[in-house]
């Protein structure tokens, strides 16, 4: 009895250890995923311009009813609100914010806005106009191109960070004589809440097609370009794509397009040239190095009516850019078809003349209706032939306009000023 | 039998003998006292063998007797032809042969000074010549009413001897200038017997010459007059060189006896030093004529004063003697035996040497907080203000709630307390407290293992068994420091649910209402751990079949419950058990295989006496750890089994020393280092198992950079368990806000969650998470955040930060990504007190506690005596 009384007490003990060894132990739990940031709620205008002869304009659409406020990217908390209805459009000076040169814009919408709200950008000086996208900041490389430096020509890089985090970038460049990178542009600090505008006329003198990658090191930013000489151009810095449509305007003046490889390693690519007919065709192809950009005018192309397909392996930015005796525009190229597209801004009526450029890359025709947002007329219905680049002179008279197609399309808009033009891309609607 | 055989002076039997005329002639000088009269002095004088050929009082004498009103008025009352002059005190009753005696031995051993043997009423000894240290401390080497066996019969010279009779030279007491009328009377024969011997006299006390004195003596003064008047005396005697070092050091020595005799609840010896170094500074004049007069005598130097001293103080030794005595009594409760006896003993126990050892290793163990202060991670933080007290029992806010209202932990009250006591010095009073804990669960644990059966050889190793054990180190490394705090009462709290019942109830009353208050203290640190009480209570219950365990374990937990009563009413113990993170033992087939080994060589080889012992152990460890291990166990429930299991552990490691092995002696041992080796650890790491420091000073920008004006509140978000104190959890991170400078222990605990929590918890997700705008500051600002302060390392997207416009990163951390809020704050709703009901919880739980200190000071009983300073300083001696 003894020894059992005794073993009962190790044994008791042991049993508890030993079951409490077996026990399985809680599972460890996966926390739920993050959520996931939905649509970027802000634009980034880094080339409103107000001030030296300029009188930029922001415009702003929305596909629901939207509100927001919007501010000078160097003064954040200086935010004006505003409320843009569904099919309503919204504009603003720049010179409201402030008359300082390029004066990038932050557009912001709440948290409770419903709508997804499209910027742009019009500069105009006299017949001088130039217009560009707003954009949000890309956490990956992205592209300047469409710059020069030659004959006259002089260009700037604007770097804008609205944020409260200080960025660091690295700009890579390449030109007609192959990497062209200042070392002052390997690490470039832009403050919280404050713009850098990079003049590259001295630096880099004598470039007649210059491009940039941009790598942002810390932070974020938004950049832009400006093209001065006779005319002035713009345009927002390119993110990389695989699919490129490019639309052919037809100015009337020497065109190129640009092709910029954003891939850390090298992209083939192909450009294909689209017929009325609706023939597509093989233009050109071949292989571009990291940081690297090959330059084609558009007449070796057999630029037409039509337009150009640009597919790649890896990353690239496109972009055209078109230079006459007077005439500059650079933009880029969309990389991808939609059904519906916004037009943020326009000209006024004694501004210019407004123009939507529609790209129906297919092999059927199909009807474009265009809406101008706040106006009291019906949508107006206009053919667009397959293959064909299909220009419209509208008179939008500074508002906005919703395009919508039978077909997949790309959409430009712009201005025409007698002897010089402007030309952005369009914001696709999912 | 020398009491026995000497006859009062009263009685006729001592012959009278006629003193030849060749013989030196004596003068009797008598200093009688304002209480006393000298009659009985007078007619012990008059029965003399060896007859003074005069007598002379100091101070009021009777009719006929020459007498002066002050001693510096002896010299010149003196005769003609008096060679030698025998001091007495007017209450003193000198035997016939006293002075016969004192001439004869003073003649033989050619000395200057001689004392008497002086004698109480009852036969006992009051002097036969004493030692003293160097800073004049009497050493008498008698124990308080020892008597007089002749034991002492011995003709030797002394340091000094009593000035209730002394006989000395006519010339050197006219060269000395007699004595110094301002000190009292054992400090007045120091000090005369020390300028006799510098100006080069032997000073002897003369056994043979027996004094009955009545005790105590008026002439003796206040312990403070004669601390002072024993520093006069250095400062007459010593040379300057010597006074460089006495001085100071006996100042010293006597703020340490001091502060020590407080720890024994005594304050009069602090004070009383105090007093006699101010007396002595007011002496200052005096003694440097005395020192003048001295300086013209002088033939020796101050060596010949060391050679009749001791080594090291007195006091000190006194005091340290009964410290030792106070912990042997306190851990091993053996209160039989004789006082001198435990005196004597009371150097040899293991306990005191554990003790010492043990002090050290914890000294060891808790390093790093003595030099850094308590780490602030986890639940370790430093107190706040004294408001903490009152969210804790009188219904204040908590600083770091968005609006929702809360009893704050007990924990924070008690925390709060203690930095205010200390000064508002929250560090201070965080090493401290978790100093006292780690000291009581070592001294607890101890005794607590000797009511389970160990031996006192056993108890030694049972407190680091417990609080060093792997269980409550895998606790303490999740930085739960109030389940520290609350494992230092807890053994003390289970004293009377395995002690066997005191007779006496008074007694009973006393020992209850401590393990009230350790039970409380438990609580208060750590409210779920009081449930281990009842269990222990129970198992004990059955083990050693003593029904009285569970009534006794029922009322500490009553009693304990009743010192938190606000938080019982109105807290949210779920939240507390389900806050901090579950412990984790890192190799537990290492710890438990030792365990399981010790547990079967214990049930096999402990004697019947300890089976209840090995019993108990045995169920908290198996038990302990079953629950522990429940998948469905919160960080609470694990930590209070982890607790469970360290108690078994400690018990056993005591129960497994004394193994009736005895041909394999050192099993136990072996057993027991087992246990031991994380104790090994902890020495080794230094925070006693705490985690690295991770907080302290961290947030301090967010206090010294707020606007005064502006609230200072920080949104905190990391990984889990990085963040101090309790935090919310959202998609695989925790966040928190805390205000102020520092995290407190205030604020460790959140409130319970309100509309504004649910608004914060939105805006994480959606603002900084899901960025639905670029201006999270705004919406943090309306919660009155000012900054936000990522912990490097979880899954919340930093990169998300990149991305907004109002929250500005700044460099204020090379550890943490700060960033601060653009937006001013808006006003902080800040969390809500309790209620009426609650606040007179709190003043219930208050009266309680005065009740149970009450309690157990009156339940005391009768307290011992302390232990001899004399036997126990006689036994240091012995052993030197």
């Amino acid at each position: 009895m003894e020894w059992i009384r005794r073993a009962s007490a190790a044994l008791v003990a042991l049993v508890a250890l030993g079951s409490g060894m077996l026990l399985p132990q809680p599972a460890i739990t996966e926390p739920p995923e993050l959520p996931v940031p939905g649509e970027t709620p802000y634009g980034v205008c880094p080339v409103a311009r107000a001030g030296g002869g300029f009188e930029g304009r922001v415009g702003l659409v929305t596909d629901s009813d939207a509100v927001g406020r919007y501010s000078a990217v160097a003064a954040t908390d200086d935010t004006r609100p505003f409320s843009v209805p569904a099919g309503e459009s919204l504009a603003f000076s720049v010179g409201d914010l402030g008359e300082v040169g390029f004066n990038p814009v932050l557009v912001e919408s709440a948290a409770e806005s419903l709508g997804r709200v499209a910027a742009a950008t019009f500069d105009r000086a006299g017949p001088v106009a130039a217009m560009a996208r707003c954009e949000p900041a890309g956490a990956g490389s992205v592209a300047l191109l469409g710059m020069a430096t030659n004959a006259g020509e002089g260009s700037t890089i604007i770097l804008a960070n609205p944020f409260a985090a200080e960025a660091t970038v690295r700009l890579v460049g390449s030109s007609e004589f192959g990497p062209d990178t200042p070392s002052d542009l390997e690490a470039v600090r832009i403050p919280a809440q404050s713009t850098a505008e990079i003049v590259l006329d001295q630096a880099m003198a004598g470039r007649e097609h210059l491009g940039f990658t941009l790598y942002p090191e810390t932070g974020l930013v938004v950049a832009g370009l400006a093209r001065s000489g006779p005319d002035t151009a713009v345009s927002e810095a390119i993110s990389g794509g695989r699919q490129w449509f490019v639309s052919l305007p037809g100015f009337g003046v020497d065109g190129w397009l640009i092709v910029r490889s954003l891939a850390p390693g090298a992209a083939e690519f192909r450009i294909d040239r689209v017929d009325p007919s609706g023939a597509t065709e093989g233009v050109d192809s071949g292989q571009l190095e990291p940081n690297s950009q090959l330059v084609f005018h558009l007449e070796d192309l057999g630029a037409g009516e039509g337009g150009f397909v640009v597919n790649s392996t890896e990353d690239v930015a496109v972009a055209t850019a078109y230079v006459g005796e007077e005439l500059r525009t650079v933009s880029a190229g969309t990389s991808g078809l939609a059904l519906q597209w916004l037009v943020p801004v326009s000209a006024a009526r004694d501004e210019g003349q407004s123009t939507v450029w529609i790209f129906n890359p297919s092999d059927n025709p199909t009807t474009a209706s265009i809406d101008i947002l706040g106006g009291s007329g019906a949508p107006e219905e206009f053919e667009v032939p397959a293959g064909t680049t299909t220009g419209l002179i509208l008179d939008l008279d500074g508002r906005g306009a919703s395009i919508s197609t039978g077909e997949a399309v790309a959409v430009f808009h712009g201005v025409l000023t007698g002897t010089r033009a402007a030309m952005t891309p369009a914001y696709p609607l999912e | 039998m020398a009491g026995l055989m000497s006859s009062p002076p009263e009685s006729p039997a001592a012959p009278s003998v006629k003193r030849p005329s060749a013989t030196p002639a004596v003068a009797a000088v008598v200093v009688a006292s304002s209480t006393s009269t000298v009659d009985q002095a007078l007619a012990a004088i008059g029965r003399q063998v060896y007859a003074p050929v005069q007598v002379l009082v100091v101070g009021k004498a009777p009719d006929g007797v020459e007498s002066v009103t002050r001693l510096d008025e002896v010299a010149g009352a003196l005769g003609e032809g008096i060679r030698f002059v025998w001091w007495l005190h007017g209450d003193a009753r000198p035997r016939p042969d006293a002075l016969t005696a004192l001439m004869r031995e003073l003649a033989r051993n050619d000395a200057s000074v001689a004392g008497s043997k002086i004698l109480t009423d009852e036969g006992a000894l009051e002097s036969v010549g004493s030692a003293t240290d160097v800073f004049g401390e009497p050493f008498t080497g008698l124990d308080p009413g020892e008597l007089d066996l002749e034991q002492y019969d011995v003709v030797r010279e002394v340091a000094f001897v009593s000035a209730v009779s002394l006989l000395v030279r006519r010339d050197l007491a006219r060269g000395l200038g007699g004595f110094d009328p301002r000190l009292p009377g054992l400090a007045a024969g120091l000090d005369f017997s020390q300028r006799a011997r510098l100006a080069g006299g032997r000073v002897i006390v003369v056994p043979s010459s027996e004094v009955f004195h009545s005790s105590p003596c008026p002439e003796d003064g206040a312990g403070w007059k004669e601390e002072g008047g024993r520093n006069k005396a250095m400062l007459v005697a010593y040379r300057p060189l010597t006074l460089g070092w006495v001085v100071p050091i006996g100042a010293l020595v006597g703020l340490a006896n001091g502060l020590g005799q407080l720890i024994l609840g005594r304050l009069r010896p602090l004070l009383s030093t105090v007093f006699s170094w101010l007396w002595t500074i007011g002496q200052i004049p005096s003694a440097l004529a005395i020192r003048r007069r001295v300086a013209r005598t002088r033939s020796v130097g101050d060596e010949e004063l060391f050679r009749f001293q001791v080594g090291g103080s007195v006091r000190i030794r006194r005091t340290l003697s009964e410290l030792g005595d106070r912990f042997n009594r306190a851990l091993d409760e053996d209160e039989s035996g004789s006082l001198a006896g435990r005196a004597r003993f009371a150097l040899r126990r293991p306990s005191l040497a554990w003790g010492l050892v043990s002090g050290l290793a914890l000294l060891l163990a808790t390093r790093g907080i003595w030099f850094a202060g308590a780490p602030q991670v986890g639940f370790s933080l430093p107190p706040g203000g004294i408001e903490g007290l009152a969210a804790a029992y009188g219904g204040a806010p908590n600083p770091a709630g968005l609006g929702g209202g809360a009893v704050a932990a007990p924990l924070v009250g008690l925390a709060s307390l203690a930095a205010a006591a200390l000064g508002r010095r929250p560090i201070l009073a965080g090493a401290l407290l978790t100093l006292a804990a780690a000291a009581l669960a070592l001294t607890g644990m101890a005794r607590l293992a000797r009511r389970a059966g160990s031996g006192s050889r056993g108890a030694t190793i049972a407190g680091w068994a417990y609080l060093a054990g792997a269980t409550a180190i895998a606790v303490f490394a999740t930085g739960n420091w109030p389940v520290l705090l609350a494992a230092g009462p807890l053994p003390w709290a289970l004293d009377p649910v395995l002690g066997t019942p005191v007779p006496e109830w008074r007694r009973r009353f006393g020992r209850l209402a401590r393990a009230g208050l350790a039970a409380g203290l438990t609580a208060i640190a750590y409210p779920p751990l009081l449930v281990l009480i009842p269990v222990v209570a129970a198992i004990w219950a059955v083990a050693a079949r003593r029904t009285s365990a569970v009534v006794a374990g029922l009322a500490v937990t009553s009693l304990g419950a009743g010192l938190i009563s606000p938080y019982l009413a109105g807290g949210n113990l779920y939240d507390l058990l389900d806050a901090g993170s579950r412990p984790v033992l890192d190799d537990p087939w290492l710890w438990l295989g030792s365990l399981a080994v010790t547990l079967i060589a214990s049930t096999l080889w402990s004697v019947r006496s300890r089976l209840p012992g090995v019993w108990l152990s045995a169920v908290l460890i198996g038990f302990g750890f079953l629950i522990s291990r429940l998948s469905s166990a919160t960080a609470g429930l694990s930590t209070v089994g982890f607790i469970a299991v360290a108690l078994g552990a400690g018990i056993l490691a005591a129960l497994a020393v004394e193994l009736a092995l005895p041909r394999l002696k050192g099993v136990g041992w072996l057993l027991a280092g087992l246990l031991l080796i994380p104790a090994a650890l902890t020495l080794v790491q230094g925070r006693l198992g705490l985690p690295a420091d991770r907080w302290t000073d961290e947030l301090e920008f967010v206090s010294t950079l707020s606007d005064g004006d502006r609230p200072d509140r920080a949104l905190l978000i990391g990984p889990p368990g990085s963040l101090p104190g309790r935090a919310r959890s959202m998609f695989g991170f925790e966040y928190r806000v805390a205000a102020g400078g520092a995290v407190t222990i205030a604020q460790a605990y959140l409130p319970e969650m309100t509309d504004a929590d649910r608004i914060l918890g939105a805006v994480i997700e959606e603002s900084l998470l899901g960025a639905v705008d670029l201006r999270p500051g705004q919406q943090l600002a309306m919660l009155g955040i000012e900054w936000l302060v990522v912990v490097p390392g979880s899954t919340f997207p930093v990169e998300n930060l990149d991305r907004q416009v109002d929250l500005a990163r700044r460099p204020l951390s090379t550890e943490l990504l700060v960033y601060e809020n653009l937006v001013e704050p808006g006003p902080v709703q800040p969390t809500s007190g309790f209620d009426r009901a609650l606040r007179a919880a709190g003043w219930a739980s208050g009266a309680l506690l005065l009740v149970l200190v009450a309690a157990s000071i009156w339940g005391r009983g009768r307290p011992l005596p302390p232990v001899s300073e004399t036997a126990s300083t006689r036994e240091l001696t012995a052993v030197s």
